[in-house]
């Protein structure tokens, strides 16, 4: 996937209008709420065929970390 | 102990794996002889390695949502081959995060393919009256307890369940004057494929469980139990296997 249409999808997903690119941090995004947390999961898996521990996720902290999960 | 006879011909779907598996292997164990479907056919080649009465324990490769028009008719084939049934355990389901802002049809179609239209129709199938032996037949359908109580991201997963927990209590009532009986088990949390995916996503914690997590062992002693003639005065019921966690 295109890196530019993955931040477009991804602020979809976040549901948010802020500028985002792959340094943003995610604590930093006022929608990044557990909803959000789901719907992430939920894309990475529909989208990404990526299954994630819970570990994982504990280790998301930017949108470069979600973008390596999805291979980009 | 609840015991059946070969002569006690059950169809369990969802065989191949998890709570199915077990439900398959426990009716075999205790006698009956079990039809079990599923699509992966490694796995259910290794199910009957594993069960106790090889000779009984016939497998099945069936996609039950390929086309779903057909299952009775699949049903009735089955009974051509087997003889009228006493049984059938409808396990097969998937179980997939489902969040508003990522609702789209296919999604809703797929989920609801398989836990709730594939359940209906194979049932279908069964009911029919060439199809099972009359009184004393019995369904056990594989809910879950989000189907009563749903929490995030479970959209289209619970109200899936919710639809067959409601279809099958409305059945029984068609049913319960020709004593074929037919109820619901919906379990939280069970030890199988399914629940390390899932507890991966939403961090489910086994300490929310005085019980502990269930085993699979604790669906298939009550499905046994629902489908043998000990529990001839229960129908239309959805029980709710929860651990003690009171979902
Ligand atoms: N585990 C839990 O904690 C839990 C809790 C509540 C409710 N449930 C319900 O219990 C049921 C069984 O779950 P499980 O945990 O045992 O899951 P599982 O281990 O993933 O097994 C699912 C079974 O369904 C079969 N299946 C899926 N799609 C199918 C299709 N299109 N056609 C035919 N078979 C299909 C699979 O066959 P293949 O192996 O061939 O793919 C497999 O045998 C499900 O309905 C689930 O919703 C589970």
């Amino acid at each position: 996937m295109d890196k530019s249409i993955f931040i477009e999808k991804l602020k979809d997903v976040i549901q948010t209008e802020k500028d985002i690119n792959f340094n943003t941090e995610l604590e930093s995004i006022e929608e990044w709420d557990s909803i959000a947390q789901i719907s992430l999961l939920a894309f990475l898996d529909s989208e990404f065929n990526k299954h994630l521990t819970v570990n994982d996720f504990e280790k998301i902290k930017t949108v470069n970390d979600i973008a390596k999960i999805a291979g980009l | 102990m609840i015991k059946y006879s070969l002569e006690d011909k059950i169809i369990v779907t969802g065989a191949s794996s998890g709570i199915g598996l077990e439900i398959a292997h426990t009716l075999n164990r205790q006698g009956a002889t079990v039809i079990a479907i599923g699509r992966n056919s490694q796995r259910l080649e290794l199910a009957k390695i594993n069960s106790s009465n090889k000779k009984h324990f016939y497998t099945e490769i069936k996609d039950l949502t390929e086309n779903l028009e057909e299952l009775p008719q699949y049903i009735s084939h089955l009974r051509e081959k087997y003889g009228q049934f006493k049984a059938l355990v409808y396990s097969a389901g998937i179980v997939e995060l489902t969040v508003t802002r990522l609702l789209d049809k296919n999604i809703i179609d797929r989920i609801f393919n398989i836990n709730f239209s594939a359940p209906l129709l194979t049932a279908k199938g069964f009911l029919d009256k060439k199809n099972n032996i009359g009184a004393g037949s019995s369904i056990v359908f594989i809910a879950s307890v989000a189907g009563v109580k749903p929490s995030k991201g479970q959209i289209v997963y619970s109200s899936s369940k919710a639809a067959l927990i409601s279809a099958s209590k409305s059945m029984s009532q068609e049913f319960s004057n020709k004593k074929i009986r037919i109820n619901c088990i919906s379990p939280a949390w069970v030890k199988t494929p399914v629940l390390e995916r899932q507890i991966n996503y939403i961090g489910v914690k086994e300490s929310d469980y005085p019980l502990g997590f269930g085993q699979t062992s604790d669906v298939a002693n009550l499905a046994s139990f629902l489908l043998s003639d000990e529990s001839k005065w229960i129908t239309g019921q959805n029980y709710i296997l929860d651990g003690g966690g009171n979902f």
